[in-house]
């Protein structure tokens, strides 16, 4: 069984819809939340090999967060040992290029943007979730939406 | 009587040179050392005559050469006459063989012997005084010919009468046009400094000056006591003068005069070498007197163009008028100039700016702020009235009370002029001055005349200065609002992603897992707020979209058209599909400086555009193409159209289809209306154009302009930046 996803957001709204894609889509584990920047630096530090409590398996990381932005947590996530190895899925309203080359350059696993990612089944979202921590969805619900879903993922 | 000087002879003295001296009565001092000849040569007046030994002479050759007018006569021994003979090859004036037997010396030889030689030099005096006055002739007529003005030329003159001719002081005064005074012109033989200021203007009949001019014909003077005091300065220690008058063209300019320190028969040769020069400097007076007034007439136009020039460029107040006091003061050859403002309401003044001759050595600057008090308050009030303040030392101006004491002491001020600019600027006064250290110029009318233009210049310039400074801060305003809204825009389109992004994922979430709990109503309702969330959604994109194309983030690099093009196509390849449209490329392609990313949105929002408008026709058809161009600044560009047979836009909408969120009603088509106000945006916030034509019914072309890459010159081939000239 894969360990736990750190979803990091602090729009209650938006981490609603993201823990919902992932139950629909059979996510087996559980998801800690955590929403804002200076609990996720707290977070980081309590955890791995320096902090003695268990590594999440992969991190969802909002950008714009209260208090400490999501580049630094991605930063300092980057810089502590044993964080280097977790994957980061960040997942934000901007689709600005500044941004995304910020976050790729910084680390981050993959950029999505939620405008395109938590749409209907946030196919995107459960995809690559799929693709980082080696899990098979079990279900998938309902049709597609009308409108194609735009591809917007970019791997670093 | 001959004053000489012996030098080495000692051992002659005893055996007869002294007696044959005696017997002459000339007065002899004598010296043996070598050192010590040489002190008493440049210390001492000189004297008449040099004896010395042949092999002195050879010691002492260094000295004989610095001083060629010296008569030297060389008393040596028989053995020694070869060595006489080159000392005389070598330019002593005359020798005398010494037998060496007390009473063979014989005066009379003697006597012969400097005669001789003190004729000698007097003839080289008179070739070499002659060469020196031709040497002046010429200088003052090639100073002439280059045009100088009459003040460098009259210097010259008095600078090559004391240095070449040797006398102690040369000066020249001219008559004032208009008046009965003499103005010192020029002076040589003392510091300009030293001039005392009183003297700067002589009245006519006043002095030798005074009564050269008067009568027409040369004056002289002489103080035996060497304490003069109406010598032509005023000044102790000359003995002698000679004024010679100046005059041409049926009228007396001026005169020219000379002193020397020790007493000097006039008269003779140099006296008449002078009255030539003098008749010289005539000629040369009224010639560039005639020139002159030309030239200052034409030079004072070009002061006023100048500063009329100044006036119309888009300059701020203070540079304006910084600008023109620096272009006045080196045209009126002013050695200081000043600007001041007076705030009459809240009793301060400020000289903020100033010029200084570079020549002038007194460098303490002028520039101070402080309360309107005293004098400057009384200064203040007069120019306020419109009047011009003019102060020499010779008639220093009421109104400026001790802060002429002020001037005259700290920097030496000796003439000065002060004018107000007419007009008021927000409720200050803006003054100028012209200041002369270097002598105590009187201001003419003429002067003043162009001072006044130019304050009238200034006024004008100023208004013009104000409205441009209130236009620069409006469009800065206005510049800066527009910024702000932009972010505005782009914060809150930015904060209201979050809420639409809930939105869109809850009703999707609805419709996947609770379609069924919903009746087909329900079902249509959840629909209607999915389309909406998603068309919120698309608006809020392109208003993100637009506010951020004018911001420019995206760098310029040399960019092949044709390949962004052919991504463009392959991006809309589907849409063009679906509308069945056929696209016409050209066959050359240009190279264009422009960022990659928005060219490419420019060409994707108007094929779209087009595609979008192709209405019912029945062969949609998009046809691209390109020539090159000039831009208003003269900068290569390209201009490029797209050309559709679609619906075509009725020329009164022509200009809203670029206003953002503005869609023409007839049409129901998909999109927010953004789309082309993006491309106009991109195209003007990298200086191009973009422009429609078209008629309803008949299709529409877009030609919009991009600036061409750099081109860069490889030999005779020009090639283009960023183009391999082998593909």
């Amino acid at each position: 069984m894969p360990g736990t996803i750190l979803l990091i957001e602090d729009n209650p709204d938006h981490a609603l819809l993201i823990q919902a894609a992932l139950e629909s889509a059979g996510w087996p584990a559980p998801l800690s939340v955590i929403s804002d920047g200076a609990q996720a630096l707290e977070y980081v530090r309590w955890h791995g090999p320096a902090g003695g409590y268990g590594l999440p398996c992969l991190v969802v990381l909002d950008l714009k967060l209260p208090k400490v932005g999501g580049l630094e947590v991605l930063q300092l996530m980057r810089a502590t040992p044993g964080w280097q190895q977790v994957p980061v899925v960040v997942l934000t309203t901007s689709n600005h290029p500044a941004d995304r080359d910020a976050c790729l350059a910084g680390g981050a696993s993959l950029y999505l943007s939620k405008i395109s990612a938590l749409d209907g089944p946030m196919t995107d979202l459960v995809q690559a979730v799929a693709q980082t921590v080696a899990w098979t969805p079990t279900r998938t619900e309902g049709d597609p939406p009308a409108r194609g879903p735009h591809q917007e993922a970019h791997v670093h | 009587m001959i004053q000489a000087l012996a030098l080495g002879l000692a051992d002659r003295r005893a055996h007869g040179l002294q007696a044959a001296v005696d017997e002459l009565g000339w007065r002899v001092e004598w010296l043996d050392l070598p050192a010590a000849g040489r002190q008493r040569l440049a210390a001492g007046a000189l004297p008449d005559l040099i004896l010395t030994s042949a092999a002195g002479y050879g010691l002492e050759a260094d000295t004989w050469r610095r001083l060629p007018l010296l008569p030297v006569v060389i008393v040596a021994l028989p053995e020694a006459e070869a060595e006489a003979l080159a000392a005389i090859q070598d330019g002593a004036d005359g020798y005398l063989i010494d037998p060496g037997r007390p009473d063979h010396l014989q005066a009379a030889r003697l006597k012969t012997a400097a005669h001789l030689a003190l004729e000698r030099k007097r003839l080289a005096r008179s070739v070499e005084a002659r060469q020196r006055f031709s040497r002046v002739q010429r200088v003052i007529g090639q100073t002439l010919l280059a045009g100088v003005d009459l003040a460098d030329v009259l210097q010259t003159a008095v600078s090559l009468v004391h240095d070449q001719l040797g006398y102690d002081l040369a000066v020249v005064y001219l008559l004032e046009p208009e008046g009965q005074d003499m103005a010192l012109s020029a002076v040589a033989g003392i510091e300009a400094a030293a001039v005392p200021a009183d003297v700067y203007y002589l009245r006519r009949g006043e002095r030798t000056v005074g009564r050269a001019v008067g009568t027409g014909r040369p004056a002289r003077a002489a103080w035996p006591d060497n304490a003069p005091a109406h010598s032509v300065l005023g000044l102790p220690g000359y003995a002698a003068e000679l004024s010679l008058p100046i005059a041409g063209g049926g009228r007396m300019l001026g005169a020219l005069t000379v002193a020397q320190r020790q007493p000097t028969e006039w008269g003779g040769p140099p006296e008449a070498d002078l009255q030539a020069l003098a008749e010289q400097l005539a000629a040369v007076i009224l010639n560039l007197e005639s020139a002159q007034r030309e030239w200052e007439q034409t030079e004072r136009e070009q002061l006023l163009t100048h500063i009329s020039h100044v006036a119309n460029r888009w300059l701020g107040p203070n540079e304006v008028l910084e600008q023109t006091i620096d272009a006045v003061a080196r045209n009126l050859r002013a050695d200081r100039s000043a600007l001041t403002w007076f705030d009459l309401n809240q009793a301060v003044f400020a000289t903020e700016h100033e010029h200084i001759n570079p020549l002038i050595t007194e460098r303490r600057s002028l520039k101070r702020r402080g309360p309107l008090t005293g004098p400057l308050a009384q200064i203040a009030e007069t120019l306020q009235a419109g009047q011009c303040l003019v102060s020499t030392a010779a008639a220093p101006h009421p109104a400026l009370g001790d802060y002429w004491a002020w001037l005259v002491q700290r920097h030496g001020v000796r003439s000065l002029i002060w004018l107000p600019v007419p007009s008021p600027v927000d409720g200050r006064l803006c003054t100028f001055s012209l200041m002369q250290v270097t002598h105590a110029r009187r201001w003419t009318q003429a002067d003043e005349d162009v001072l006044r233009a130019v304050a009238a210049q200034l006024a004008l310039a100023l208004r013009n200065a104000q409205l441009f400074d209130g236009m620069r801060q409006a469009a800065a305003q206005l510049e800066a609002k527009n910024s702000e809204l932009e972010a505005f825009v782009y914060t809150v389109s930015h904060d209201l992603q979050a809420p639409v992004v809930s939105l869109r994922g809850f009703a999707s979430l609805l419709q996947s897992r609770y379609r069924t709990a919903l009746d087909e109503r329900g079902q249509l309702y959840l629909n209607r707020i999915a389309t909406n969330a998603d068309f919120l959604g698309q608006l809020l994109q392109d208003l993100l979209e637009l506010s951020r194309v004018g911001r420019r983030e995206d760098p310029d690099e040399d960019v092949a058209v044709r390949s962004v093009l052919e991504d463009v196509l392959h991006d809309l390849g589907q849409t063009l599909a679906e509308h069945g449209v056929e696209v016409l490329l050209p066959l050359e392609w240009p190279t264009a400086r422009y960022s990659r990313t928005r060219l490419r949105q420019v060409f994707s929002n108007l094929l779209t555009n087009a595609a979008k408008f192709m209405g019912a026709q029945a062969r949609p058809q998009i046809e691209i193409g390109w020539q090159r161009a000039t831009g208003a600044a003269g900068t290569p560009q390209l201009e490029f159209f797209v050309r559709d047979n679609g619906i075509g836009i009725h020329p009164d909408y022509q200009q809203r289809i670029f206003v953002p969120f503005e869609r023409l009603k007839q049409v129901d088509v998909a999109g927010t209306g953004v789309g082309l106000s993006i491309v106009k945006r991109i195209i003007e916030s990298r200086g191009g154009t973009i422009r429609l034509e078209s008629q309803p019914g008949a299709g529409a072309t877009f030609f919009f302009t991009l600036p061409d890459a750099v081109p860069v010159t490889d030999g005779d081939a020009v090639v283009y930046a960023g183009h391999d000239p082998a593909h």
